[in-house]
């Protein structure tokens, strides 16, 4: 009977943690990359759920020194992973803001640490002058307008077309471009926030702008941007022969 | 004075019996109290019967616990689900002035032997009034709310006894408490590890 009532005292007995900070989530602010584009990536990781399992984690974002977590926030639905990345842009110049990861769960929420960035501007110069109409295939210069340059909104990306006499050029991005670069990938699944897939199509065969080339946007006033590629190499399908490809356009929303 | 008017009342009552007990007793809150309160320590006053007469042996009383928050805030966020997901508004908690008051009766089972050490296990029922005062912004509003309700509970414990005298018994128990709040409705739990005086007169 005494062993019985031992057993029954102690058991189904969850302790109280020592340190009540136990309880709460633990998160590192890992990183925060400003990117070519002038956004800024950020990366978070969740060290320890805490007590109960998490089942939100993100940023926040603030011009003052200590974010709260309603401001700017990214919100990430908690996965199998315990590394989370956001997104931020549209910066003002000269400006310094805080960043900083968080994680919530049954008990409350946690904060890592705060990392500040100052004067977040895009990489908005193309590291090439190429004049307008003017496109280099092949290694031949040709005077070659653009009959027809648009962009849209097309399936889950933001298209950007631009038609001349030889060839054609889609560019994908995953939205509506900002000013900035964008890294170069080859397949449509890498694109994301800061990437973008380039074809070029000409005499009816498809080229790929090489991985790890840059295309640089511009925004200009009344909703209208420029593109430029410049020195960008691209693969003929089925061949490994390079080309190379300088060329400019405007387009209008 | 309504306090000093029933703790007189107590003692002629425990007076009459003549087998007074008074047990101090370190206070672990568990569970999700564990979460929010610190340890504390607690006192009991009450009757308690002699196991000399009786191997089961009865004993009731009151016993009273205050508690202090483990953190001034807690800090807490709302959840707002929307179809593009969810986002999170800051909110907090904070505790103040949680105390209880109970009133407690059960059983001992103690088999006499000619030893002075003894071992026993024992139960009680629990049953008291609870009262906290709770701060808490969540979805921007403030609510400051004075919580005031019943609860109980069933308590078990192992003791050890040891008759210093033949008037005067030394007991160290461990317990453990269960306990269920009426409103809001919650669950709590705690262990306890008391000395426990007994005299009889």
């Amino acid at each position: 009977m005494i062993s019985i009532s031992l057993l029954l005292v102690f058991s189904t007995c969850k302790r109280a943690l020592k340190d009540v900070k136990d309880y709460y989530p633990k998160v590192e602010t890992v990183s925060a990359t400003v990117l070519g584009n002038g956004s800024v990536r950020m990366t978070g990781r969740l060290l320890k759920d805490g007590e109960s399992e998490v089942t939100y984690y993100g940023f926040c974002m603030s011009k003052q020194p200590i974010p709260a977590l309603d401001e700017n926030q990214i919100s990430i639905e908690k996965r199998s992973t315990n590394d989370f990345e956001g997104l931020y842009k549209g910066f003002d110049k000269n400006t310094k803001y805080y960043f900083r990861a968080w994680a919530n769960n049954e008990f409350g929420y946690s904060f890592g640490e705060v990392i500040e960035l100052n004067s977040i501007e895009a990489d908005t110069i193309a590291p090439c002058t190429p004049e307008l109409d003017k496109v280099n295939i092949e290694g031949q210069n040709i005077k070659e307008s653009y009959i027809d340059v648009y962009s849209r909104e097309q399936s889950d990306y933001w298209m950007v077309s631009g038609k001349a006499n030889s060839h054609h050029d889609f560019l994908f991005f995953k939205d509506r471009p900002v000013t900035g670069s964008y890294k170069v990938v080859t397949s449509f699944d890498e694109i994301n926030d800061y990437t973008v897939l380039v074809e070029i199509r000409k005499n009816n065969v498809d080229y790929t702008l090489d991985k790890d080339s840059k295309v640089y946007v511009k925004v200009l006033k009344n909703d209208r941007a420029e593109v430029t590629i410049c020195k960008a190499p691209f693969t003929y399908v089925g061949s490994p022969s390079r080309n190379y490809l300088t060329l400019r356009m405007n387009y209008y929303q | 004075m309504r306090y000093s008017s029933l703790l007189l009342f107590l003692l002629l009552v425990f007076s009459s019996q003549a087998q007074v007990m008074v047990k101090v007793m370190g206070f672990s809150p568990t569970g999700d109290l564990g979460a929010i309160m610190k340890k504390t320590i607690g006192l009991e006053l009450g009757q308690m019967g002699n196991h000399l007469d009786d191997e089961f042996r009865l004993r009731y009383g009151i016993g009273f616990i205050a508690m202090q928050p483990r953190l001034d805030t807690f800090y807490k966020a709302a959840k707002n689900s929307s179809s593009t997901g969810a986002t999170f508004t800051p909110g907090y908690e904070r505790y103040e002035k949680f105390f209880n008051v109970y009133g407690f009766g059960g059983y001992d089972y103690i088999r006499e032997n000619d030893k002075k050490y003894k071992i026993y296990p024992g139960f009680d029922i629990l049953g008291g009034v609870y009262s906290y005062t709770l701060q808490k912004k969540l979805y921007n509003s403030i609510d400051d709310a004075n919580n005031k309700d019943i609860y109980g509970g069933i308590r078990l414990r192992v003791g050890f006894l040891y008759e210093v005298t033949e008037k005067l018994n030394v007991h160290l128990e461990l317990g453990r408490t269960y306990n269920y709040l009426y409103s809001p409705e919650f669950f709590w739990s705690g262990n306890e590890i008391g000395i426990n005086i007994q005299y009889y007169y």
